[in-house]
């Protein structure tokens, strides 16, 4: 049960040439079997109905229950769904999810913008069968090239990152702090902790150039090494590492879980197994618990 | 949908987030919200703050500094994301409301103001300042609104 972009063609059904492709520059290096993008959507709909969940019981919003309740219904029928080979009834579920969180939460953060974005997208190809299992994962995986390129590009327009004025900033966070102070010299690192928060505040020393400059070069470098096939298989290595870099710092593990899994379909092989599936919910109930034990601690 | 046009939608999704980051710089200019909201997708690009500042018009008649407490701060902190989002288009008729009610004051003058990284000067800075002034009439609606004279956008 296997599909490619071009094997989505059904007879009589006048695909636009240039639309398929810019989705197929972005096919695996195996086709994309139907169970893989479903274990995939299984798990996106649990990530999202876990983060509902702990932002319910943060901010004491009812909303966020029910929308919670409606991607881990989503979760469970995309489970159940996919022994039939065709997700019809779960997907829409992401509908109402997206829908109740944007209205309690009108001011979207960027990957729940993005996100809620995908969950649309998916619950409009409706019934997701194998034949097109391929042009969907071909929109997520463009969505992990997006993703890096509109982070580094991003960076370069906004320019902070040249002089390193955007991580100086970051002297007083804990998170970033530790980074810091392995990389700049001492008198550095104590001069910015002591500076006018205002600023200005750079960085002088070549080891807090290089880390700044660092940054949205290996995004940027990730994004091309993604989007060139003949150097996918690095791009994924790279790419999996940067995020692990990111998270090291930023926290945001969460994030960075759901993106490494969404990383891994190039690589859908990765999903045969149960490995992927045990660890994804292991490393949620992980998260969980560290908030409870720990609240504050930012990781999703 | 058909494949046709799923195949359509998802590639003109695809293009469109392709070139998103260069109206998305100008709009979060134009209307002075968070380059980090409106689907910014990147984080930690740059350094964005909403200030904001809150004077009431106390019982004797004279303008005290509010100091955000519960209810009060709650409905700033509101105020500051929708803010992020919507930048200026976003004015806080809603929170004068609440505070209104909260502080049962019949004045208040809101300053709102953007801070801003200047990446190349590494300086955190003031980039635009908006003055809101409210009453309230005694048939218990709030009038009021954005004061234009930039003069007098200073707390």
């Amino acid at each position: 049960m296997e599909s490619t972009i071009a094997d989505s063609r059904t007879p009589g059904d006048d695909v636009p040439e240039a639309s398929s492709r810019i989705l197929r520059f972005m096919d695996g290096d195996r086709a994309d079997d139907f169970r893989t993008l479903s274990t995939f959507l299984t798990l996106l709909a649990l990530h999202v109905g876990l983060r509902h969940l702990h932002l319910g019981i943060r901010e004491a919003e009812p909303a966020f229950f029910v929308s919670s309740a409606l991607a881990l219904a989503a979760a469970a029928g995309c489970a159940l769904e996919a022994r039939r080979d065709a997700l019809k009834w779960s997907l829409p579920l992401l509908v109402g999810t997206v829908a109740l969180f944007a209205s309690h939460k009108p001011a979207l953060g960027n990957h729940a913008a993005l996100e809620s974005l995908l969950l649309l997208a998916v619950a409009l190809a409706v019934p997701v069968t194998a034949a097109r299992a391929g042009t969907i994962a071909a929109l997520f995986r463009w969505s992990c090239v997006l993703l890096f390129l509109h982070s580094g590009v991003q960076k370069i327009i906004y320019g902070a990152y040249f002089n390193g004025s955007f991580l100086a900033r970051r002297i007083h966070d804990d998170r970033f702090a530790w980074v810091l102070d392995l990389a700049l010299p001492r008198a550095e690192f104590v001069a910015l902790h002591t500076a006018d928060p205002l600023g200005p505040m750079v960085f002088e020393s070549v080891g807090g150039l290089l880390l700044s400059n660092a940054v949205y070069l290996s995004e940027v470098g990730c994004a091309l090494l993604l989007s060139i096939p003949a150097t996918r298989r690095l791009g994924l290595v790279a790419s999996i590492l940067t995020v692990i870099g990111i998270e090291v710092v930023a926290r945001e593990v969460g994030f960075g879980l759901m993106f490494i899994l969404m990383l891994l379909l190039f690589r859908p092989q990765t999903y045969a197994g149960r490995g992927v599936v045990a660890f994804v919910i292991g490393a949620h109930l992980a998260l969980g618990v560290t908030e409870l034990l720990a609240p504050g601690v930012l990781l999703w | 949908m058909s494949d046709a046009w799923l195949q359509r939608l998802y590639a003109t999704i695809v293009v469109g987030l392709l070139v998103w980051p260069v109206p998305h710089y100008y709009l979060t200019d134009a209307i002075g919200s968070d380059p980090w909201k409106n689907l910014g997708l990147a984080m930690y690009t740059t350094n964005f703050d909403v200030r904001v500042a809150i004077r009431h018009r106390t019982s004797e008649g004279t303008w005290s500094r509010l100091r955000p407490q519960d209810e009060s701060f709650e409905a700033i902190k509101e105020f500051v994301e929708y803010r992020r989002t919507r930048g200026h288009l976003h004015e806080p008729d809603d929170l004068a409301r609440t505070l209104a009610e909260v502080l049962d004051t019949d004045g208040l003058r809101i300053f709102v103001a953007n801070q801003i990284l200047d990446g190349e000067r590494g300086v955190f800075e003031i980039v635009r300042h908006e003055r809101f002034e409210y009453t309230l009439l005694p048939d218990g609606t709030l009038r009021g609104g954005r004061l234009e004279s930039p003069d007098d956008a200073t707390p």
